[in-house]
């Protein structure tokens, strides 16, 4: 007769389903969040301000948000492999800074993109070596390279604000596509197309399988950094797009260009859902998190509250998801022991 | 661990000798009193934050707080808020801040290590939140009106062409720190919890609890840089501590503490921080402005890290 | 039920040839030969450090070997990476499965090679296509394939591995004890999988100690002990094998029971130090009873997975109890955390020096004096004479060979990394002292005088608690010995009696002959 003891050996156990029902619940709540505070936001700025709830203001919430929400798309897999980027901003006004320079001086707008597109994506690949292959954090190394860019930015500025117009007639605030502004096409395009490659392509695949379980997915013969790397270039490019945008929508280039940015397209990927925890998120919901956010940004206005109020209230809603999330996963990892 | 500090120190201490002589030669004005003062005035701050900011990194677990630039303001308008609106005297008002300036730490502290959120994030929230909220409370306006009962003397007199809050301030904080740090019970577990955590608890160090005191410190300091400010500049500025964080965090790498925890010495983030000081001075004179010091900083924080990435630090894994 | 092995699959897969492996001064793998063929089903077995593990990472290419030659159908086989030798054909599955468990099982399964129509998108249908016939080949249920990996449970998600491994067409399998997380109806389920595999050709290569399940589970058996061959059979004889398993190098003659004076045989009730009784933990270990007196050295052995640990960490507040009762000098004990336990004079030496016990940027003084922090200090003041003293004794003591208490740690051997641990432990003058493997990884000598010096505490009085996967060392140590297999005592032998096959056999779960 063997002492085989059932209930040792039996696993889960009946102390495990409790708290995985708990993390269960918590998944819904933290997953529901996002669309019951959206619910919310409209409801509130729709009694506070007669001017909210109208088709003009949603598509001006929609055109402002351009720029949140094409980085904020980038963001998303960066953060989903467990990094982060907070150049993008300063990045964002360099290259609105060289795109206005160029368009200014008559050059082929495609080019200008092309230029463009190079200097994001260059940026972005050096962010990504220094994470990925020098192995610096990627919050150290895209600190460092947030202050360079930003004197980057400040010397080309040289004390001269330099205007433009967008360098495409089509990407101009106002023009319109079928009766929708061409940025909200655009940004909406590059959503579908980012979506569709991070859940139909081997490449986009990879990235959430190194954002679970980063040793895994080396053995499974992913090039860990080759993915990583190519996701902040990817960040550069959005970054680019979102420069032409900002040019062609805003008009004019500062020092302190695309110094707010950065903060509100983390805050749209964190509120969304994506956790830095890794493994789990969706560029989709990073579009509920721009929502949020502009819609918040926003309605304040509308209602008279003063846009000091903003920040307040952004701030305590990423604490409020990543409260959630730590939660979650604290409860999922306290049923091994605690010294595991 | 000493002999892994040496190195750093010495280096340090080498570019710092360089520094100098380079700055001299850039300027001739470089050497004089008046720019060594404010030099050191505005070093004053920063080195507070870079204490606050040494300690949390060390604590290890990925520790990190980029919300300091954000408790200086808000601990800034806190100190106006009480000496000018509640017209408290402006000494009492600076404890208050200093206590706000916990109370906000703690906060980082007890949401990282209690509700197992990541620093990174968590910090930056906080960043977003604490600044936000010194605008709010301050309106957007600045705060003046509490030079009273001879407050000024902290941040604008000088003992022998040395500015006051280098010697009542700047100086003995680093020399408490880094006494506490080798020399108390507190310090040593620190030091045992950024270097292995579990090992630590096993030891008996509380280890959640000891890096929840490390972010309420990093907001002591922030808020003694508050004052030190508002002292010097005489008035409380709701943005008196943006972009802050950068160059707290570049000084304490630069000083040798190394991101993962355990390792370095605020006597090192002394060092770099005269250093940087030095290079900012220097740059000042040479007509290159402030922003260029952001770049440089930027450049600095990225090859310390590499730096430290090369050299050899003995590693526990195989 | 027995695999029969055809006459075309005797082509040997796997060949392995002298391989020898050591770390540092332990000598994991000493000449081992192995070989297996297709379609083959071995079970390698040993006691804890016979170097089962070692040799199977070396197939695995986690470690390169010091010296020996493989080959993988003819072919010279040394995999620079596990991803070398996953892309060769070794597939292994370790006991904690790991997969990406925010991913579907689908996903799970074809990660790495996925299959794609052109431009490299995912062929979605094709792929589940695909995943359902593997599933339904090797009788998992494909309803599985929608479900996020880490809903799953353990035994599913193990099972996701093997097949995902098996879709690599692999050559060989390795399961490192694949059932210790199972219930019995589930590790049914996995031995038809792998007896359905290896009828398909792929060599299955088995860790395990489970006694009551070979002959379900292999056609050959395979026993290493001390790094080395130890024979190998063919049918499940129990004896036999425990009789390989065994250790003979015992370096040590029986100790002098260092607990008793000669003549006294009546131990008072107040010498009870620690009284433990029907100690449960869901999930770990149940209905634990035990005593130790002051200066007794009782061990607790036992195979991987026995709870050993569990039992100590539980004592020394770092994991929860259930149920059951302390009584720790002569009152009723409710350890709350490690910080307590310390502080009411239990110590525990934890079993992996290097992740739970060394601070590796400190140095050896530091590491001596950090259990002893409070004691040490006046108003937070660490005293530097009272710890310089402490250091100085401790390591005199100890006779720790460094180059002096300012040397890094990880200067030191492993054998003196240890003594400065137990130093460590000992200046906070503990009444119970729990030791969990205390001379694993260790040199030849330096074993001995960390024996001698537990010997030593023990005459002084302190109880010590010894967990061991050693033979020799519980035997010739230990005053009373618990055995404990799947998380219960299953024998208790006092020194007199106890022979290393009464206790491998009860810790194998094994029915006393």
């Amino acid at each position: 007769m063997t002492t085989h003891s059932e209930s040792v050996v039996e696993r889960p156990s009946a102390g495990l389903d409790s708290a995985q029902k708990i993390s269960r619940n918590l998944l819904l709540a933290r997953r529901s969040l996002l669309p019951f505070l959206l619910v919310v936001e409209l409801i509130v700025f729709t009694l506070s301000s007669n001017s909210f709830l109208t088709v003009g203001n949603f598509l001006n919430i929609a055109s402002d948000a351009t720029e949140v929400a094409l980085i904020g798309a980038g963001m998303t897999l960066v953060i989903l492999m467990g990094g982060i980027d907070i150049s993008t901003g300063y990045a964002m006004g360099v290259i609105a800074w060289l795109v206005a320079y160029l368009n200014g001086v008559q050059t082929n707008p495609v080019l200008i993109l092309v230029a463009a597109v190079a200097v994001g994506a260059l940026v972005g690949l050096i962010n990504g070596q220094l994470v990925a292959i020098f192995k610096i954090p990627s919050i150290v190394a895209t600190l460092g390279m947030s202050a360079i860019l930003q004197t980057v930015l400040f010397t080309l500025w040289d004390k001269t604000d330099i205007f433009s117009g967008p360098i495409l007639e089509g990407l101009s605030r106002q023009s319109k596509f079928f009766g929708i502004p061409t940025l909200v096409l655009i940004t909406v395009a590059l959503y579908l197309v980012l979506y569709w490659v991070t859940q139909k392509t081997v490449f986009g695949r990879s990235m959430f399988a190194i954002g679970s379980n980063r040793e895994a997915a080396t053995l499974a013969g992913i090039r860990t950094n080759i993915v990583r790397i190519a996701a902040f270039v990817i960040v550069g490019v959005t970054v680019a797009l979102a420069a032409v945008t900002y040019v062609g929508r805003v008009g004019v280039v500062q020092a302190s260009t695309g110094g707010s940015i950065t903060l509100l397209a983390i805050a749209a990927v964190v509120v969304g859902g994506t956790s830095i925890l890794g493994g789990e998120g969706s560029v989709l919901r990073t579009l509920g998190g721009v929502a949020f956010i502009m819609i918040l940004q926003n309605g304040v206005v509308l209602a008279g509250v003063p846009p000091l109020w903003n920040g307040l209230m952004i701030g305590v809603v990423i604490l409020l998801a990543v409260l959630l999330d730590g939660i979650i996963s604290r409860l999922n990892s306290d049923q091994q022991g605690s010294l595991a | 661990m000493m002999r892994l500090m040496g190195d750093r120190r010495i280096a340090l201490g080498i570019l710092i000798a360089i520094a100098i002589v380079a700055m001299g030669m850039i300027s001739p004005y470089f050497l004089e009193a008046g720019n060594l003062l404010s030099l050191m005035q505005y070093s004053s701050v920063v080195g507070l934050l870079a204490i606050g900011q040494s300690l949390v990194i060390l604590g290890g677990g990925g520790g990190i707080d980029l919300s300091v630039g954000s408790m200086l303001s808000l601990s800034s308008i806190t100190f106006g808020l009480l000496a000018v609106d509640a017209g408290w005297s402006p000494w009492l008002a600076a404890l208050g801040a200093i206590v706000a300036g916990a109370l906000l730490g703690l906060f980082n502290g007890v949401l990282i290590n209690v509700f197992n959120m990541p620093p990174l994030i968590v910090t930056l929230g906080t960043l977003y939140l604490y600044g936000s909220l010194a605008l709010v409370l301050a309106n957007g306006l600045d705060i003046n009106g509490f030079d009273r009962d001879g407050f000024s003397i902290l941040g604008q007199s000088t003992i022998f062409g040395i500015p006051t809050q280098v010697i009542f301030v700047l100086i003995p904080s680093y020399a408490a720190v880094a006494w506490v740090m080798s020399r108390t019970r507190f310090g040593r577990e620190v030091y045992e919890t950024g270097s292995n955590a579990i090992a630590a608890r096993i030891s008996g160090v509380n280890v959640k609890w000891t890096r929840i005191k490390l972010y309420a410190i990093s907001g002591v300091f922030s808020a003694m840089g508050a004052v030190v400010t508002a002292s010097w500049l005489l008035n409380a500025k709701s943005t008196a501590g943006v972009g802050q964080e950068l160059q707290a965090i570049t000084i304490a790498v630069l000083g040798g503490i190394v991101i993962t925890g355990g390792v370095g010495r605020v006597s090192g983030t002394l060092l770099a921080l005269v250093l940087v000081a030095v290079l900012n001075s220097g740059m000042a004179l040479a007509g290159v402005g402030s922003t260029y010091q952001i770049g440089l900083l930027g450049v600095v924080l990225i090859v310390s890290v590499l730096v430290r990435h090369k050299s050899a630090i003995p590693s526990s894994v195989p | 039920m027995k695999n029969t092995v055809t006459d075309s699959n005797h082509l040997p897969v796997l060949v392995a040839e002298s391989i020898s492996k050591s770390f540092g001064v332990t000598h994991a793998l000493t000449k081992v030969d192995f070989s297996i063929q297709q379609g083959e089903r071995v079970a390698v077995m040993g006691e804890n450090g016979a170097g089962k593990s070692t040799l199977m990472k070396v197939f695995a290419g986690v470690h390169a070997p010091d010296s020996g030659i493989m080959s993988l159908n003819g072919d010279r086989y040394s995999p620079s990476s596990p991803i070398d030798a996953i892309a060769s054909g070794i597939a292994t599955v370790y006991q904690e499965p790991s997969g990406f468990g925010h991913l579907t099982v689908l996903e799970n399964l074809f990660m790495g090679r996925q299959e794609t129509s052109r431009f490299g998108i995912l062929d979605s249908r094709g792929m589940a296509q695909s995943g359902r016939s593997l599933l339904d080949s090797l009788g998992i249920p494909s309803k599985l394939l929608g479900r996020e990996m880490r809903s799953l449970s353990l035994a599913e998600q193990q099972l996701v591995l093997i097949a995902r491994a098996v879709s690599r067409e692999a050559k060989v399998l390795i399961l490192d004890e694949p059932t210790s997380i199972l219930t019995k109806s589930e590790s049914e389920r996995l031995f038809d999988l792998v007896d359905d595999l290896s009828n398909k050709g792929t060599a299955i290569c088995y860790i395990t100690h489970r006694f009551d399940e070979l002959d379900r589970v292999a056609d050959r058996f395979v026993v290493l002990r001390d790094g080395k061959n130890s024979g190998e059979i063919s049918h499940p004889d129990r004896n036999k094998i425990l009789d390989m398993m065994g250790s003979r190098t015992m370096t040590e003659t029986k100790n002098e029971p260092v607990s008793k004076d000669a003549g006294e045989d009546v131990r008072g009730v107040s010498d009870e130090q620690l009284v433990v009784k029907g100690l449960s933990s869901s999930g770990h270990f149940s209905d634990i009873s035990f005593k130790v007196d002051k200066g007794e050295i009782v061990g607790l052995y036992g195979l991987i997975g026995a709870g050993r640990t569990e039992v100590a960490l539980a004592l020394f507040g770092e994991l929860p109890i259930d149920s059951g009762e302390i009584i720790f000098k002569g009152e009723l004990y409710r350890p709350k955390s490690s910080q307590d336990s310390l502080s009411s004079g239990i110590a525990y030496l934890p079993e992996d020096r290097k992740i739970q016990g060394i601070f590796q940027f400190m140095n050896v003084g530091e590491n001596t004096s950090a259990a002893m922090l409070r004691s040490l200090a006046k108003w937070g003041v660490l005293s530097r004479f009272k710890e310089r003293t402490i250091v100085r004794d401790a390591m005199n003591a100890f006779s720790v060979k460094a180059a002096g208490t300012g040397a890094l740690i990880t200067s030191l051997s492993g054998g003196n990394q240890q003594k400065v641990l137990l130093a460590r432990l000992i200046a906070t003058r503990p009444d119970l002292l729990i030791l969990d493997e205390p001379t694993r990884g260790i040199d030849v000598g330096t074993k001995q005088e960390i024996h001698q010096n537990i010997a030593d505490l023990a005459k002084s009085g302190v109880a010590i608690l010894m967990i061991s996967s050693e033979l020799p060392e519980i035997l010739a140590r230990a005053d009373r010995i618990h055995v404990l297999h799947e998380g219960s005592i299953v024998r208790t032998l006092e020194r007199d009696e106890a022979t290393e096959s009464l206790i491998l056999e009860a810790a194998v779960g094994g029915e006393l002959d």
